[in-house]
């Protein structure tokens, strides 16, 4: 349990009230991939990565920039339950062991079922706090690269969420901008569900 | 927690009537899954001579633990009621840490994705839950 003072409480809420998501994010990753440039290594997808400039142009890395500072949103609003919030990723992960385990029927193994939500685990609880040194075994190495090679991420990505969302009808306050979430065909339709189900997946490769 | 729906009950029989053919098969998977992902659940099962996750006593005990999810569906209208003796059994003798059920329910489920894909949607897997939830709650009922 962290304690805040008034006057940080009052600080944290402002700073992020003042900023243009769509400048700051960017400028934030892109500054971030010139500046320690080993950091591209998790973004061997987005294209030109060259220089300086090119970073800063790239509409890839800018999306990618808003998209992590708008995942700080939660944060912000529940500054005394930081670790709660998070805690409800662990349902996202939930649900994509679910799916997963759909895809892959009986290849997915009580070891694979156990070295995947043990990768999940360590996710969920490192952007909860401090990443913690995690040791790992060759089987387990192994076994999430597999699994990870296999999945079509624009299948299992969009499956996942829109499963969470259907499951855990309550995490569906966190889409609130995402349009028709009314039953679970509409969810499964949501383009908006979709494209984020694929940034998600994606947002477990640099890992 | 919640009360079942009636689109709950009536989703959680008509699955249930898919799926039970095979419930020996569910029961033996989820509990051989629990040991491994979950090995600290092996405590209970010290009295067993192998505890490995496919052995004869492990698929026993799938077998009989999908017995008892069996009879909750015919007793969906009253779980608390339907499973005071089971929920005595788990209470008095087993004395199995009701945080337990919840691994056993996750498991249960995932089996369900493996063994049935196309019929484990997300709305067939939110009733089921949400009925293990349930059943959990019944089991729990008499321990304090």
């Amino acid at each position: 349990m962290v304690e805040w003072t008034d006057f940080e409480r009052a600080t944290i809420k402002d700073i992020f009230s003042k900023i243009e998501y769509d400048v700051v994010g960017p400028a934030t990753l892109a500054r971030c991939l010139v500046v320690y440039p080993w950091t591209q290594r998790y973004f061997g997808n987005f294209g030109n990565l060259y220089n300086a400039a090119a970073i800063a142009e790239n509409a890839m890395v800018s999306k990618h920039g808003i998209t992590i500072l708008h995942g700080l949103d939660r944060a912000v609003k529940n500054m005394d339950d930081i670790k709660n919030t998070y805690a409800e990723l662990s349902l996202l992960a939930d649900c994509l062991t679910i799916v997963v385990a759909a895809r892959f029927g009986n290849g997915f193994t009580g070891e694979v079922q156990a070295a995947f939500q043990k990768f999940l685990a360590v996710v969920v609880s490192s952007l909860g706090r401090h990443h913690k040194m995690v040791e790992w075994t060759d089987f387990e190495r192994d076994t999430i690269q597999d699994i990870f090679s296999r999945i079509e991420y624009d299948v299992v990505g969009p499956a996942a969420l829109a499963r969470c969302l259907v499951v855990y009808p309550w995490t569906q306050r966190y889409f609130g901008g995402f349009g028709n979430l009314y039953n679970a065909a509409a969810i499964k339709g949501n383009p908006m569900v979709s494209k984020h189900g694929t940034t998600i997946l994606h947002g477990l490769d640099g890992l | 927690m919640t009360t079942l729906t009636a689109k709950d009950k009536q989703t959680v029989k008509a699955f249930w009537a898919k799926v039970s053919g095979k419930s020996e098969d569910i029961g033996a998977a989820a509990v051989a899954r629990m040991l491994v992902v979950y090995p600290q659940t092996k405590t209970y099962f010290s009295h067993w001579q192998d505890q490995s996750p496919n052995s004869p006593a492990a698929r026993k005990h799938g077998k009989t633990v999908m017995m008892g999810v069996g009879d909750a569906v015919t007793k969906i209208d009253d779980l608390k009621e339907g499973l005071k003796e089971l929920s005595e059994l788990h209470a008095f003798t087993l004395r199995v840490d009701p945080a337990n059920f919840k691994i056993l329910s996750h498991n249960i489920l995932v089996v369900m994705a493996v063994m049935f894909p196309t019929d484990f949607t997300p709305d067939v897997h939110v009733s089921l839950d949400k009925f293990l939830a349930a059943v959990s709650l019944a089991l729990a009922e008499k321990y304090r």
